[in-house]
């Protein structure tokens, strides 16, 4: 109905309505225009930890406190529970448990949270002091915890997935250290038939403290140009082994190299010597081989006719 | 004598500042040192909810869902992940019925049975390479999957030597039902972990 058959207040209503609309659709298109490029997926959660380790310095009998920060980078709030645990590793290839101290006493039991439990909207964060109370009795050394950090959600379903990260709590106790760590062996297979080209370096702590130990791989072809630049470091933990493997994944299939290093541990450098590797592929071989037994086939024959 | 003196007044003033020159000039320059510490992090993200809706048949059949776990780290030694139940109970509970965990170890996963749940990554122990598909009410299904470990015993999914920009595990959880299982709503709780190497 035209507008014009309105009372004029009928008219003034009528047209407070009609920009009241034009408005919405305004407003609608501006957010179809600003979350057009954003995907947000449905029920996705993230927790982020940081850090992710911490070595702290410690003196029997005394507290000492610092903070790690707990983030909520996902779409969907959820509460969170701090907690810690005994953290401890098994084996060369150092698999992680927190079920039992390394040895000696459970310092997890040491750690206070500032807060155990809180909430946490989407892309909020938030800040955890913790204080670490060393017993007067401590044995000087290392000790070792985690602190986690725990997804409390509120999904239901079949299968609920709560998740945890960690930080890893190095700590050291003063008073009587023994320092002593060792590389145990070094290796790298004279044949390797295909990338990555690997060599492995064992490191050993027979001290009652850990070690960060920082080890350099250079490889190098047979006209001594460098090939590959590779790079660790690794804790070492008491009475422990760690086997470090370092793989130059774009080895080519046929080459000789030099691989060479050094490890940086308890202020002294320790050279890797150098080790040969060819690289020979199954192809090649077989190839070489080949080629091998037709050229002595041909000069013996040669050798036979003359 | 005014020209003069102007004269001389700019030939002195010229000299005093050429021999100022060099000592402005010495006190003119400082060194900043900019540090930026770049703190280590670690997180993990799931999607999507888990649900596993089976319609039973007296042969029973068998749902399949995946869980996509996602890392970020800047840890240079890269993350291990692990899985577990958050307690020692491992069935699909619903009141007092239950689904139990399937009795297989990842090293020898085996197709599930009836009334019976577990878990598969592709390519993981003795799971095979796969690919798994998500499915509903399949009544015959020769996937194979594990059991729940309870809390405590934390299985490794995944470990890694380098830092990790959403590196992606795809977790498969199943469960298999038949008519004699009351209907309604079977849950239960597992515990994602991850740690820096």
């Amino acid at each position: 109905m035209p507008i014009a058959y309105y009372t004029p207040l009928q008219q003034t209503k009528l047209v407070r309505i009609i920009r009241a609309f034009h408005s919405i659709k305004i407003i609608t298109a501006a957010a179809a225009l600003i979350f057009a490029g954003t995907t947000f997926a449905q029920g996705d959660e993230t927790i982020i930890m940081s850090p992710a380790s911490e070595q702290l310095n410690l003196k029997a009998g005394e507290q000492t406190s610092s903070k790690l920060t707990v983030i909520n980078d996902g779409e969907t709030e959820y509460g969170v529970k701090m907690s810690s645990a005994p953290f401890r590793v098994q084996g060369e290839e150092y698999e992680k448990f927190f079920d039992r101290p390394q040895y000696g006493e459970d310092s997890s039991r040491w750690v206070k949270f500032s807060i155990n439990e809180f909430s946490l909207k989407a892309g909020e964060r938030r800040e955890v002091g913790y204080t670490v109370s060393v017993p007067t009795g401590a044995a000087p050394g290392g000790h070792y915890a985690v602190l986690f950090a725990e997804t409390q959600p509120a999904e239901t379903g079949t299968v609920v997935r709560k998740k945890r990260v960690g930080e890893l709590l190095y700590m050291t106790v003063d008073g009587v250290l023994n320092k002593s760590g060792r590389v145990d062996s070094w290796q790298a297979d004279f044949w390797q038939t295909s990338a990555p080209l690997t060599s492995q370096v064992r490191l050993g702590n027979d001290g009652n403290v850990h070690y960060t130990a920082k080890t350099e791989i250079a490889i190098t072809d047979i006209f001594g140009r460098r090939k590959a630049h590779l790079l660790d470091e690794s804790i070492i933990l008491p009475k422990t082994l760690k086997q470090i493997y370092f793989d130059w994944k774009e080895a080519p299939g046929l080459g000789l190299f030099r691989v060479s290093g050094s490890v940086e541990y308890l202020d002294r450098t320790e050279v890797l010597p150098a080790k040969t590797v060819l690289m020979l592929n199954a192809t090649s071989f077989v190839v070489f081989a080949l080629i091998l037994t037709l050229i002595i086939s041909f000069s013996i024959y040669i050798a036979r006719r003359q | 004598m005014s020209k003069i003196k102007v004269l001389r007044m700019a030939l002195a003033g010229s000299t005093v500042a050429v021999m100022a020159a060099p000592i402005v000039a010495g006190a003119a320059t400082a060194n900043t040192t900019v540090n930026a510490v770049i703190g280590s992090t670690i997180s993990i993200t799931t999607s999507n909810t888990v649900n596993l809706n089976i319609t039973p048949v007296s042969g029973g059949n068998q749902t399949t869902q995946s869980d996509t776990v996602t890392i970020n780290t800047n840890n240079s030694g890269g993350y291990t992940l692990t899985l577990q139940d958050v307690d020692a109970n491992t069935n699909l509970v619903n009141g007092g019925n239950t689904i139990a965990t399937s009795s297989s170890v990842p090293a020898t996963p085996a197709a599930l049975s009836n009334n019976t749940w577990g878990w598969r990554v592709d390519g993981l122990s003795g799971f095979g390479a796969g690919p798994t598909s998500g499915s509903t009410d399949q009544g015959t299904n020769t996937t194979t999957f594990a059991g729940m470990p309870a809390n405590g015993s934390a299985f490794t999914l995944k470990t890694t030597a380098t830092t990790a920009t959403n590196d992606v595990t795809t977790v498969w959880y199943s469960a298999k039902a038949d008519t004699t299982k009351p209907n309604g709503t079977y849950a239960d709780s597992v515990l994602y972990t991850a740690t820096t190497n």
